[in-house]
């Protein structure tokens, strides 16, 4: 009886052990929750677009606004709904020599916090968007601004938002993204 | 060792061993910000005014020497002699020999006098350089009304179109008789160099470098006042990620020898 006492308890310790050792080694080394938030909202959560003109004529950069849709869509709660009559407004530039893959301007009520309206674009001209998975990323990055989350670079992050990402291999919302737009919308 | 002596030498130990593992998940999670106190939850329409802006870049940001080096098809080292011109570096997505009509970006072309090529080949000793130095930007003011979600659900009667000019938050305007390395691309419709991703430039002061751009440890967005044609004020917040410096304070033979084991 003593002997299985013993031995229950050193099983016990032992993984007590490892268990701590785990999480104090996870614990340092992944950055669970590492999202970042612009601290603005909209006041729904079926978000309203349309395609700008420019846009019209590119239909690899409007797929891939479709498709980063689709990917939001899938991973969340939050719903972009065409509508023509939107503000909203997701197009093209072409700016040279510029180091910008994607922009996106967003107008936000300062006494509410809520955003009015939001114009996110791709930006053509740099090279990287010549290939579908990045244009899919950008837009993916591009449509997590319009929402509200922010930018986080954090070392290693596997995120949308971070713009040190490997864009080939993280094109659409990660964990750490959605965790993010659920701790805006619930 | 006795059971009670192996007792008291084991749990103090556990004791440490739960409270650091606590530490340790609890700094990691991000605690929930306080956030939208005052977000409107209700789906009231809200009249369409210019309020604040926000503004977000996807930049192509390169980490540490080796990925400037791969990026880069010319590597040069030089000095700045002036500012040659100007150009609207936004064009018609349909046919780039046309500028925009929508939006100026203002390109700086300098003349840059090489010293020295550390990658790629060029015909000539002296180039252009572009660098982004500021954007000018229309919105259009109107009474129409938007509702929760951004659909217009009432049309404007009076319409005013506003423009504002915002610096680049990256431009750092170039020394003359300043050594720099600079890691370029070429654009092939116009002949002149750029830097593609950021940073793209490194000072050479008494031997020493030092890595030029304004996102090297900067932590806070690059908060900016837009002043409207007719007067009115606006805040632009930009916000662009940060990059660590791993480069400044080596020398300059030190970071050549690397460039060229880069390769």
């Amino acid at each position: 009886m003593n002997t299985q006492k013993r031995g229950l308890q050193q099983f016990f310790i032992g993984f007590l052990a490892i268990f701590c050792v785990f999480s104090i080694f996870f614990g340092a080394t992944t950055p669970a929750n590492a999202y970042e938030l612009l601290g603005c909202r909209w006041p729904t959560k079926s978000i309203a677009y349309h395609i700008g003109i420019d846009c019209l004529y590119e239909p690899d950069a409007e797929a891939a606004w479709e498709t980063a849709i689709d990917d939001w869509g899938n991973a969340c709660s939050i719903n972009f709904l065409y509508n023509n009559s939107s503000y909203n407004c997701l197009d093209v530039v072409y700016e040279e020599d510029s180091k910008h893959l994607g922009d996106t301007y967003s107008n936000y009520n300062t006494e509410t916090n809520a955003y009015i309206y939001f114009v996110s674009v791709l930006n053509l001209a740099h090279d990287e968007l010549e290939v579908g998975t990045i244009r899919r990323s950008v837009a993916n990055h591009e449509l997590g601004h319009a929402i509200g989350l922010a930018d986080d670079n954090t070392p290693l992050l596997r995120a949308i938002m971070n713009q040190t990402r490997k864009r080939i291999l993280i094109y659409k919302p990660q964990d750490d993204d959605i965790q993010g737009v659920n701790a805006i919308y619930g | 060792m006795s059971s009670y002596k192996k007792r008291a030498f084991l749990v103090p130990i556990i004791c440490v061993i739960i409270v650091l593992s606590l530490f340790a998940f609890l700094s990691n999670s991000n605690s929930i910000q306080p956030l939208l106190t005052k977000a409107a939850d209700d789906e009231t329409n809200s009249m369409w005014t210019i309020g604040a802006i926000t503004r977000h870049l996807d930049c192509s940001i390169v980490e540490g020497l080796s990925e400037m080096v791969n990026g880069a098809e010319v590597i040069v080292v030089g000095q700045y002699t002036g500012l040659d011109s100007s150009w609207n570096m936004s064009r018609n997505p349909q046919n780039p020999e046309e500028e925009s009509s929508k939006t100026y970006v203002e390109g700086l072309l300098y003349n840059f006098s090489v010293h020295e090529v550390l990658k790629g080949e060029l015909d000539s000793d002296t180039i252009l350089v572009n660098h982004r130095h500021s954007e000018t930007k229309n919105l259009i003011e109107s009474n129409a009304e938007i509702d929760s979600a951004g659909n217009i659900v009432k049309d404007a009667t009076e319409l005013n179109e506003v423009q504002f000019t915002l610096e680049d938050p990256l431009f750092i305007e170039p020394e003359e008789n300043v050594v720099y390395i600079l890691f370029l691309r070429e654009n092939q419709r116009r002949g002149h160099y750029y830097g593609n991703a950021e940073p793209f430039s490194m000072k050479v002061t008494d031997d020493v470098v030092a890595l030029q751009s304004n996102l090297i440890e900067h932590t806070d967005d690059f908060l900016q006042t837009a002043t409207l044609e007719n007067g009115q004020t606006i805040n632009v917040t930009t916000e662009i990620g940060a990059i660590e410096d791993t480069i400044s304070g080596q020398t300059f033979e030190e970071v050549k020898e690397a460039i060229l084991a880069a390769q």
